[in-house]
């Protein structure tokens, strides 16, 4: 569907106010279609890559090789003191020794909230699947990194001072970021010597999805040019400083003004040494020719 | 005398060959800027969910349309991004001027030394190789502009608000500047040297920077709408 829709192929759909809309238009703005280009491809990817990865989006050495799979939009009860509800996050990855919860918001999506990451968290822990092993969250898009920073701090010291114990200890990161820096560390692994040929495929299909969501997919970096040893440049070269006089000249005023000529007789007279042309001497050679 | 022509032809080849070096050099390196420094504003836009407006070079003119004789115009307007406004403005519509909402302006200057107001003759071509300002002692600083109206009204934000205003004071805190006549608007900025854009974490700063001023200006707005009414 993706490889349609990137091709121009997939034509419009119409909508519940029998309007239509542009498949194109409707994978930048619906995050559950962002969530399937993305992660439809994830679990394809070799152990080293799924590994290398999530240790960039979650920003921790955690071990993430051991993907065993990956539930997309799972269905958790929360069960609060008023009510209880469902609850449903993008992904949940399981790995042999951990859990990871994923909520993903397009980059033209609506932002991401404490409140559904709270709940997220919660549901999942309360169900069976909430096990000992240790629990991580990952909010990928639409999150300030202010905001990143202050809703983990909160939920972390919540969760870890709950007094119900099927909440309090299992959770061990909660982190969050912007698609560009995970466009980034996915255009990354072209450099990195990790990715095996049918890792460079899967990747190449992600950074095209990342295209259709106007993410920037040709990284220039600052320190690239910054430390980039170019040849030594100058205004001073001999080129340029014999025949500048003329060569700055506003062409249309060397046109238009006879005094715009002395530059270039002075410069003649400067880099050839030759004595300036005079009408005297002109008339000179013509006595002499004949 | 055959021999002493190729002899000169050959240096000054050398010397032609070395000075095209630099050129290619110097292009390649302007790209390379350009490729930079776009992307960080475009990204600290972005970060303020603001939507692109306007740009437009500070010191000449665009390059000349297709049928446009270029030979009549300065050979600076080849060079668009050296010293260069880009806006941005959250409003729904560029002609609805409105309380609550900002227009943004990064002005790009490259290269300080050719601003108008450091040049020799302002009214002429200026001699690349010979600015009153040299490479070494010119500046290359961002100043990020913020327009913030007090008035609701229907213009055109371009020309009702941003073109009609001088560049505001540049202020290391905020400082809101009342812009009456016809604009009805509070004006403020800052300045930074460009080479903070190549810092890590240059577009969080940079926006942090600019949220802070943004909400002192629409504070400001919105206290003077207050007395108004």
């Amino acid at each position: 569907m993706l490889k349609a829709v990137l091709h121009g192929k997939a034509g419009r759909v119409e909508q519940q106010d029998n309007e239509s809309v542009s498949w194109r238009q409707l994978f930048k703005s619906h995050e559950d279609l962002m969530t399937a280009a993305v992660f439809g491809r994830f679990s394809y990817l070799s152990a080293e890559v799924q590994n290398y990865l999530l240790q960039q989006w979650l920003g921790c050495d955690e071990d993430f090789s051991t993907f065993e799979h990956i539930e997309f939009w799972p269905t958790y009860q929360l069960t609060n003191d008023k009510q209880d509800c469902n609850v449903e996050p993008d992904l949940v990855l399981k790995f042999s020794h951990c859990n990871l919860i994923i909520e993903v918001k397009p980059p033209e999506g609506g932002n991401q909230y404490i409140d559904q990451w709270r709940n997220e968290i919660k549901s999942f822990l309360q169900s069976d699947e909430g096990t000992e092993k240790p629990l991580y969250f990952l909010a990928m898009g639409r999150v300030s990194e202010k905001d990143a920073h202050n809703w983990a701090n909160i939920l972390m010291t919540e969760f870890s001072s709950s007094s119900d114990e099927t909440l309090s200890g299992t959770l061990k990161r909660i982190s969050a970021l912007k698609w560009q820096p995970v466009a980034d560390s996915v255009i990354a692994l072209e450099k990195l010597d990790i990715a095996s040929k049918q890792d460079t495929r899967i990747i190449k299909d992600i950074i095209d999805a990342f295209e259709l969501y106007n993410l920037k997919t040709s990284r220039f970096l600052w320190p690239d040019l910054v430390e980039f040893k170019s040849n030594k440049l100058t205004l001073n070269h001999s080129c340029l400083i014999n025949k500048a006089e003329f060569l700055v000249t506003d062409s249309t005023t060397f046109a238009r003004d006879n005094n715009s000529w002395q530059p270039l007789i002075s410069v003649a007279t400067k880099q050839n040494k030759l004595t300036p042309l005079n009408m005297e001497l002109v008339s000179q050679w013509q006595i002499k020719q004949h | 005398m055959a021999d002493q022509t190729t002899l000169i032809n050959k240096t000054n080849d050398n010397n032609e060959e070395d000075l095209f070096l630099q050129i290619r050099t110097a292009h390649r390196l302007l790209a390379a800027y350009y490729q930079r420094l776009l992307p960080t504003i475009e990204q600290i836009a972005n970060e303020l969910d603001l939507k692109f407006y306007s740009w437009i070079p500070s010191e000449f003119c665009t390059p000349c349309k297709f049928s446009t004789n270029i030979f009549d115009r300065w050979q600076w307007d080849l060079l668009p991004a050296n010293c260069t406004r880009y806006v941005f403005f959250n409003a729904e519509k560029k002609n609805d001027i409105r309380l609550g909402k900002y227009m943004v302006e990064f002005h790009v200057i490259s290269d300080s030394g050719i601003l108008t107001e450091n040049r020799k003759s302002p009214n002429n071509q200026p001699d690349a190789l010979d600015l009153a300002i040299s490479p070494e002692d010119a500046k290359s600083v961002l100043r990020v502009h913020l327009y913030a109206p007090y008035k609701t009204r229907e213009a055109f934000w371009y020309d009702g608000l941003f073109d009609p205003c001088s560049d505001p004071v540049l202020t290391h805190k905020p400082e809101a500047q009342k812009i009456s006549d016809n604009v009805h608007s509070f004006i403020s900025g800052f300045e930074i040297p460009l080479i903070e854009l190549s810092a890590e974490n240059s577009v969080e700063n940079v926006t942090e920077r600019i949220k802070i001023f943004r909400d002192h200006l629409l504070y400001a707005a919105e206290e003077e709408h207050k007395n108004q009414e």
